[in-house]
Order: structure tokens, then C-alpha cells, then sequence
């Protein structure tokens, strides 16, 4: 019953959505869907090919995605926002070594050639979770809380 | 079963598109591990497949495909069996030439707003004009399924529907706020101990949920998990930036716990401040807050991230990086960096310490070092002999990487160094430092082929000496130009 008056509601809103969209969509050339290079491993410094200026078709400038250690570390929020700058060079299979219901290889194992990169969860984590885990439970909830726990329940309930 | 409808249509529709793209990888392990009277040997093999087809018809649409199989050869390393293996997405998606203009029908992950979901529907975005911008999603959440549903309360309620939207602002030359809207599930699940239904006006006072052992009973709770949230990033001078969220629980729980009644509804704050002195420096801080009865909406593992706790998370740090990226042999990156995370029930810690990394002669050699210091409270225990321990440590990591057109070839070694010999006896089979290496080579006998092969060993609190190898084949194929990796 409140099943379908949200279905109803959903339905209600995209419809509108839909029929205001004609009028309101931005007439601008969509983003570039592959970046024209093909850049190999490392961590790209977009400004050492582009001026520091802002991108094609995008309000923010090349440097903001320079893949400093600070981007990486925090790359999400910039990745909620600006999701298309990241499709347009990382295939969704990079981003789910790490973001997905059900991994089978821990990213750290899946890319031991590759020290350079982030890997969450080097080393020994069976030992080391525990310390981290109980430090601060909240940052593993948006990977293992309701997902990608599987291998959690030999030991957790 | 319509998984394997839809991977049949998927790779069948692949064989019109105009340009694919296959990537095949295989990782075969073998493992030993000695723990004290048992030795066990481990032997999965994993094969990952994944297709991206685009040109369908049109330069716009496409398809996209990603999976993974695993399979026992020794003994069993997972829980569900021996053969395991999952779709992680298959879905069309419709690019729109204008307007950043983006449709998506079937299984996929989706990040626009709060959370990172994996669902089977459908998603849409938009840029509207004035700077707006908007995007929707709805369907039904992947999760992950356990075998008895009794230790997933929520499994029912929250299996129904998922949907979620964002609307953007986008001020030019400033940045961008936004503000997104997330459900999953619809009904409030009313049931007592025995899994028998509460009728809806059930006039009788409800008791307090309570710990069974291993399952915290709830008579009725509100599983619904319903989050608004608001996010921004704000650059009003290019050396400056701000980023942000804070997200709300808003999910009717009058029928939770009492005790949690005047507890906050703030799921998360999440806030950073980097500021760029010069070409070589940079500083950072950020400060984040979470309240645990509102960030943890359900789970099906009740006993770490329970909704009945009133606990807190709260952390500040900062972070200074010193980056020389015309460097004549490469960039060197240096960060030092501090923490502070406090838990309510567990106390005040501590995270300091340094990384670094290089690149010499253009590229071909990397390396990196770190050391950081964790100091943590003592964990406090009811045990008269041993009242407390202390989890504090020292962590260390050190590695090299050679790469050319045709070899690879790395090394990697991390150690913890534990403070307490206490801890040690108790959890870590009486070592005070636990560590891995791994050295690993690699190949490219061709464009398009990897081989390469690692080698760990390392000691664990399971296991005192541990020994690994693996082997990865990863192949990739096609006729599409890739952007990244
Ligand atoms: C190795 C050099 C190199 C690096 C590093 C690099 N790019 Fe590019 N990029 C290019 C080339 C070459 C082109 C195509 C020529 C052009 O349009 O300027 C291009 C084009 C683009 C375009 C399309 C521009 C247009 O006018 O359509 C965007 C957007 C872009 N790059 C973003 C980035 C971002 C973001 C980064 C960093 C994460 C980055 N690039 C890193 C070489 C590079
Ligand atoms: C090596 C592992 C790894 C890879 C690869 C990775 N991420 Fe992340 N991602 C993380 C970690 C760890 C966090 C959590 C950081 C934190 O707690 O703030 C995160 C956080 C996020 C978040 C914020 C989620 C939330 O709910 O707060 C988003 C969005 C995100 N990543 C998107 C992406 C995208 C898009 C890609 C692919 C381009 C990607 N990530 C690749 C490890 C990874
Ligand atoms: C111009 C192309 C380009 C764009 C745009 C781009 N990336 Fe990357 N990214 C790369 C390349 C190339 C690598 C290095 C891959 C490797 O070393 O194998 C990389 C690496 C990463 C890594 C792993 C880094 C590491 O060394 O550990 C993360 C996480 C990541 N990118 C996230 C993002 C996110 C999030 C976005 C969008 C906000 C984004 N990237 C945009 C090209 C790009
Ligand atoms: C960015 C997502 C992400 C975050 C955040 C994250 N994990 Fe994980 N974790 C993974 C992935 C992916 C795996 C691999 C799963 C597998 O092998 O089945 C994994 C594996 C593990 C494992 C198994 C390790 C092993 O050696 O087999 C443990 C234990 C673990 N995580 C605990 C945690 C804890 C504790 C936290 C919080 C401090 C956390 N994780 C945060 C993604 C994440
Ligand atoms: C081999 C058994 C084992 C496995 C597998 C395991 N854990 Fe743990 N975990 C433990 C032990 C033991 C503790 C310490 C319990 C304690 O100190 O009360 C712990 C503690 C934790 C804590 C801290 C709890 C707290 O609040 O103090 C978290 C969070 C956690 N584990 C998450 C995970 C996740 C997520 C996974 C799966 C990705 C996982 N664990 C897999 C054994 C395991």
C-alpha cells in the first residue's frame, strides 16, 4: 500500500520533472565522454599537460583534480559532485575494487604489484581491524555495513 | 535466473556495438598458513570478467558489464561454498550530447548524492539551465543476502525499494552546493522476539529492545532508513577550498529505544579546509562527527553497527603536504599529518606520523616511505588480572617500484610494532611486531597481456608465519580508446 503510493509519488514527480525539463535543461555540450588520451599508471598532474584554467564545458579548472594524495585520500566528495570528470577516464570496474556489495579479493591483494596506490587494508588486517574497528566503527559501516560482509560473519553477528 | 538472462543479452548485444572492450583477469593463490597445531593450505582461484560496448546503433549508447567468479581448490576459504561469484553491474546507459544529459537502466552502483548503492534500476541526471543540475534514482537494493534471514531483521523491510535524489546548484566560478534525499524500504517492521506480527495499534506499551546473547531484540523498529543531507563545494579563490556534507536520520524511530529519544538526529558532518600557500605547499584540515543510532540505518551485522547505541564519533585532523612536481627526476610528495578521534565509548586517539613518495629517472623507479604513530585508550576489560590493555602502536611501511615498457617489478613491507606485551600474549600469539612483505614481478609479453606474480609471507595474530603466492593474468582487448584506467 505505501509501497505504491510512493511508486505513485516517484512516478508523479518524474512526470513532472520530465514535462518542466523540456523548458528548463541547459543547452550546454555535455562533458567530454573519454578523455582524448590515454594516460597510463600513476597518479596523473593534470597541469603538467593543461594551463591551469577551467576545463571544456566544465566550471572547474584542471588543477582541482591534480591526483594529489589529498585527492585521493578524499576523493569522494568530489567525485559525488563532479561524477562525470571521473567517468570520463576511470571505467566503473576501477572504482568497484573497493565500492561494491560483494568483493572477493581485498584491494590490497588484488593490486600487490602495485605499492604505489591506495589500497585499503594492507598488511595483516584480520589483527590490525580490530584496532582500527574499534577506534572508529563509522568508517567501515559505508563499506561492510550492509554489504560486503560476507566474509565479517565467520566472526561478527 | 535473470542474471543470466540479462549477462546472455548483455553479451549478445556486445557483438553489435561498434567497438568493445573485453578485460579478462585471473588470480590463482596459494597459500599456507602455520598456526600453532594446524597448518592450513588455501588454493582460490578468481577470475574476473568485464565488457564495456559502446556505439550501440549510436554514438551514445552503451553497455557495460562486470563480474566475478571464485572457485575452491583446496580448502574452503569462504563461507557460502566452495564456487562463489557475483555480478557487480550490467546496464545500458544513454549519454545525451548536451546537457551532461545521462540515463541508466539495470545493475549498478550509484554515487550522486548520499551513500554509495548498488541497485538494480534506474538513474538519471540533468543540467538545467541556471546552473542547476538534478538527478534521480530508484529500484531495488543489492544486498548482500544471508542465509537465515533471522539475523537480518531488516532484510524484509529494506529489500522492497530504494530511491534517492539530488538537486545541484552550480555557482560559477565558486563552486557548487547541493541537497539529496535517500529511502530504502517502505514499511516500519513490527514484530516481536518470535517473529510474529504486531498488529499496527498495538496498544500496549512496547518494552525496551534488549541484548539476547548474540541479537539485539527490538519489538518494533523503524528500519526504514531515510536520509537527507546536503553537501557543498565552495572555491572563491583557486588556493582556497571547502568541502562538505551534513547528513540527517530522518526516519521515524518513535518506536525505538526510549533512552535514544533526546539522541541527535545528525547522521554526519563531514567538513575539509585546504588552503595551497605557494607551488609547493599545501595545508589541510578536517573535522568530522557521526552519531551512531542515526549513520547506522540497519545492517546485517546488528552487533557492530547497532542503531541502539548512542555512541559517537568525532575526529579533527590536519595536514601539511610539500609537493615538487617539476622535479627534474619526478614529483616528490611529503605529508605529515595528525588526528584526533574521539568514540564516546572507548575514548580519545591518537594519529600522527608522515608519508612520503618519489619518482626517480622519469618514472621508471617509485618509492614511497611512512611512519605513523597510533596511541589509542586502554581497552578496559572486566578481568581482574588483566584490567586493561592498550592497543597503541607504531606502523611503518616502506616500498620500491621499477616499471618499463615490458617488466615490473616491486617490493612492499609494512610492520606494526605493538607497545604492549600484554596485548601481544593475549591476541598476537605473544609477538610484539607482526609484518608482511611482498615482492612482486611482472611482464608484458604483448600490448595487451600482464602476467605477473607475487610473493608474501608475513607473521599474524592467526598465524605465526604465513606464505602466499599469486599469480594474475590480465588481459584486455578491444577497439574502444580508453581514457584512464
Ligand atoms: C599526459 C598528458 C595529460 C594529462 C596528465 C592529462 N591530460 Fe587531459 N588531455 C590531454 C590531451 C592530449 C588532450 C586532448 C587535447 C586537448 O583537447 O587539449 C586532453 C583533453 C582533456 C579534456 C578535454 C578538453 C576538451 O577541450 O575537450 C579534459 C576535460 C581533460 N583533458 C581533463 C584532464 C584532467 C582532469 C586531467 C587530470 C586528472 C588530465 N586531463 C590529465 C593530455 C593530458
Ligand atoms: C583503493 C580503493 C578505492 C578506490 C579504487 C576508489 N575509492 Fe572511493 N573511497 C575509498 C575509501 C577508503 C573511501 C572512504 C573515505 C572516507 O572515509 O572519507 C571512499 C569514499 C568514496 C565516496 C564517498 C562515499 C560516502 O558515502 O562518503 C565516493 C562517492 C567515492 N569514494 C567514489 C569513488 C569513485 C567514483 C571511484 C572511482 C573513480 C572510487 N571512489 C575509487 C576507496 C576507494
Ligand atoms: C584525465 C583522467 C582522469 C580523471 C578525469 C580522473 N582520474 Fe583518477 N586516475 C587517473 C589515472 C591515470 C590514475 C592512475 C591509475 C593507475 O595508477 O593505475 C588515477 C587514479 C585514481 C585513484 C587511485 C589513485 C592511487 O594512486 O591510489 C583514485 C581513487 C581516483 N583516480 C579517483 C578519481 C576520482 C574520484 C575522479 C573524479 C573526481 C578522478 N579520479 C578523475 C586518471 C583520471
Ligand atoms: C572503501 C571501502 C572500505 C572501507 C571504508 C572499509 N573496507 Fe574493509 N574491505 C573492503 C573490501 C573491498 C574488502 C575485501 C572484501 C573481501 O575480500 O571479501 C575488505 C576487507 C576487509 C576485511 C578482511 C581482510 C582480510 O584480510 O581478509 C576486514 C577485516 C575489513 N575489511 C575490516 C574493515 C574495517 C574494520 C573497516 C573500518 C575501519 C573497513 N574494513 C573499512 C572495503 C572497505
Ligand atoms: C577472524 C575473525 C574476524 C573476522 C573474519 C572479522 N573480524 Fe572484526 N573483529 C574480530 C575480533 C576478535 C575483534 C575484537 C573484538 C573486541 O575487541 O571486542 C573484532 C573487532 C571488530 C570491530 C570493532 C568492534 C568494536 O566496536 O569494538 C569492527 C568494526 C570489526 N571487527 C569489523 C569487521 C568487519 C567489517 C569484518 C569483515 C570485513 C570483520 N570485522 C571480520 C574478529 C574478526
Amino acid at each position: 500500500m505505501a509501497r505504491q503510493k510512493i511508486a505513485l509519488a516517484l512516478a508523479g514527480v518524474l512526470a513532472l520533472i520530465f514535462a518542466t525539463a523540456c523548458m528548463l535543461v541547459s543547452t550546454e555540450t555535455s562533458f567530454t565522454a573519454i578523455h582524448p588520451m590515454e594516460l597510463g599508471a600513476g597518479r596523473p598532474d593534470c597541469t603538467g599537460c593543461h594551463a591551469d584554467e577551467p576545463m571544456t564545458n566544465h566550471v572547474r579548472s584542471y588543477a582541482e583534480f591534480n591526483h594529489t594524495t589529498d585527492f585521493i585520500n578524499a576523493h569522494g566528495p568530489k567525485a559525488v559532485q563532479y561524477n562525470n570528470v571521473c567517468a570520463s577516464c576511470h571505467p566503473v570496474s576501477f572504482c568497484a575494487d573497493c565500492h561494491t556489495d560483494k568483493t572477493v579479493l581485498k584491494p590490497a591483494l588484488k593490486q600487490g604489484n602495485r605499492p604505489d596506490v591506495i589500497s585499503p587494508h594492507g598488511g595483516d588486517y584480520i589483527t590490525m581491524h580490530r584496532i582500527e574497528g574499534k577506534i572508529d566503527p563509522t568508517a567501515c559501516y559505508k563499506c561492510h555495513g550492509r554489504a560486503n560482509n560476507d566474509r565479517c560473519r565467520a566472526c561478527h553477528r | 535466473m535473470r542474471k543470466t538472462t540479462l549477462l546472455v543479452l548483455l553479451v549478445s548485444s556486445a557483438s553489435w556495438a561498434q567497438e568493445v572492450n573485453v578485460y579478462t583477469a585471473t588470480f590463482a593463490q596459494y597459500y599456507k598458513q602455520d598456526i600453532p597445531g594446524l597448518e592450513r593450505t588455501y588454493a582460490p582461484l578468481t577470475q574476473f570478467l568485464g565488457i564495456d560496448a559502446t556505439k550501440l546503433g549510436t554514438e551514445n549508447f552503451s553497455l557495460h558489464l562486470f563480474g566475478w567468479g571464485n572457485f575452491d581448490l583446496a580448502d574452503q576459504t569462504r563461507l557460502n561454498g566452495k564456487t562463489t561469484g557475483s555480478l557487480t553491474y550490467g546496464y545500458a546507459r544513454y549519454r545525451f550530447d548536451r546537457a551532461n544529459g545521462e540515463l541508466q537502466a539495470g545493475r549498478f552502483a550509484i554515487n550522486h548524492g548520499l551513500g554509495y548503492e548498488q541497485i538494480d534500476g534506474v538513474s538519471g541526471r540533468v543540467d538545467l539551465k541556471g546552473g542547476f543540475n538534478f538527478s534521480a534514482f530508484g529500484g531495488r537494493p543489492v544486498y548482500y543476502d544471508v542465509q537465515n534471514h533471522d539475523q537480518q531483521r531488516d532484510y524484509r523491510w529494506q529489500r522492497d525499494i530504494i530511491f534517492g535524489a539530488r538537486l545541484g546548484y552550480r555557482i560559477a566560478k565558486m563552486g557548487e552546493i547541493g541537497v539529496s534525499f535517500l529511502q530504502d524500504g517502505t514499511a516500519t517492521s513490527r514484530y516481536d522476539k518470535y517473529d510474529n506480527p504486531i498488529p499496527t495499534d498495538n496498544p500496549v506499551p512496547l518494552p525496551q529492545p534488549r541484548n539476547d546473547g548474540d541479537f539485539f531484540y527490538s519489538n518494533v523498529h523503524d528500519y526504514r532508513r531515510k536520509l537527507i543531507g546536503g553537501d557543498i563545494i565552495f572555491v572563491p579563490i583557486s588556493r582556497l577550498m571547502f568541502t562538505g556534507r551534513t547528513v540527517f536520520d530522518i526516519a521515524d524511530r518513535t518506536f525505538g529505544p526510549t533512552d535514544l529519544d533526546d539522541a541527535s538526529k545528525i547522521a554526519e558532518n563531514d567538513y575539509s579546509l585546504s588552503y595551497k600557500f605557494n607551488n609547493y605547499f599545501s595545508a589541510k584540515a578536517n573535522y568530522v562527527e557521526r552519531n551512531f543510532q542515526a549513520y547506522f540505518a540497519g545492517s546485517n551485522m546488528p552487533s557492530l553497527f547497532s542503531t541502539f547505541e548512542k555512541d559517537k564519533h568525532r575526529s579533527y585532523g590536519a595536514s601539511v603536504t610539500y609537493l615538487d612536481s617539476d622535479d627534474q627526476d619526478g614529483p616528490i610528495e611529503i605529508t605529515a599529518d595528525y588526528k584526533n578521534i574521539h568514540r564516546e565509548t572507548f575514548g580519545d586517539s591518537t594519529r600522527f606520523g608522515f608519508d612520503m613518495r618519489m619518482s626517480h629517472s622519469p618514472k621508471k623507479f617509485a618509492s614511497g616511505l611512512s611512519y605513523h604513530r597510533i596511541k589509542t585508550s586502554d581497552v578496559v576489560f572486566v578481568d581482574p588480572l588483566k584490567p586493561s590493555y592498550s592497543l597503541s602502536h607504531h606502523e611503518s611501511r616502506a616500498w620500491l617500484m621499477y616499471s618499463s615498457d615490458k617488466y615490473t617489478a616491486s617490493l612492499d613491507c609494512i610492520e606494526y610494532d605493538f607497545d604492549n606485551s600484554e596485548y601481544s600474549k593475549e591476541h598476537l600469539n605473544g609477538q610484539s611486531k607482526l609484518y608482511e612483505f611482498i615482492a612482486s614481478v611482472g611482464i608484458k609479453p604483448a600490448e595487451n597481456l600482464r602476467i605477473s606474480a607475487d610473493l608474501a609471507f608475513g607473521s599474524t595474530s592467526v598465524a605465526k608465519n604465513e606464505a602466499r603466492g599469486l599469480l594474475r593474468v590480465e588481459y584486455k582487448f578491444g577497439f574502444a580508446p580508453k581514457g584512464g584506467k
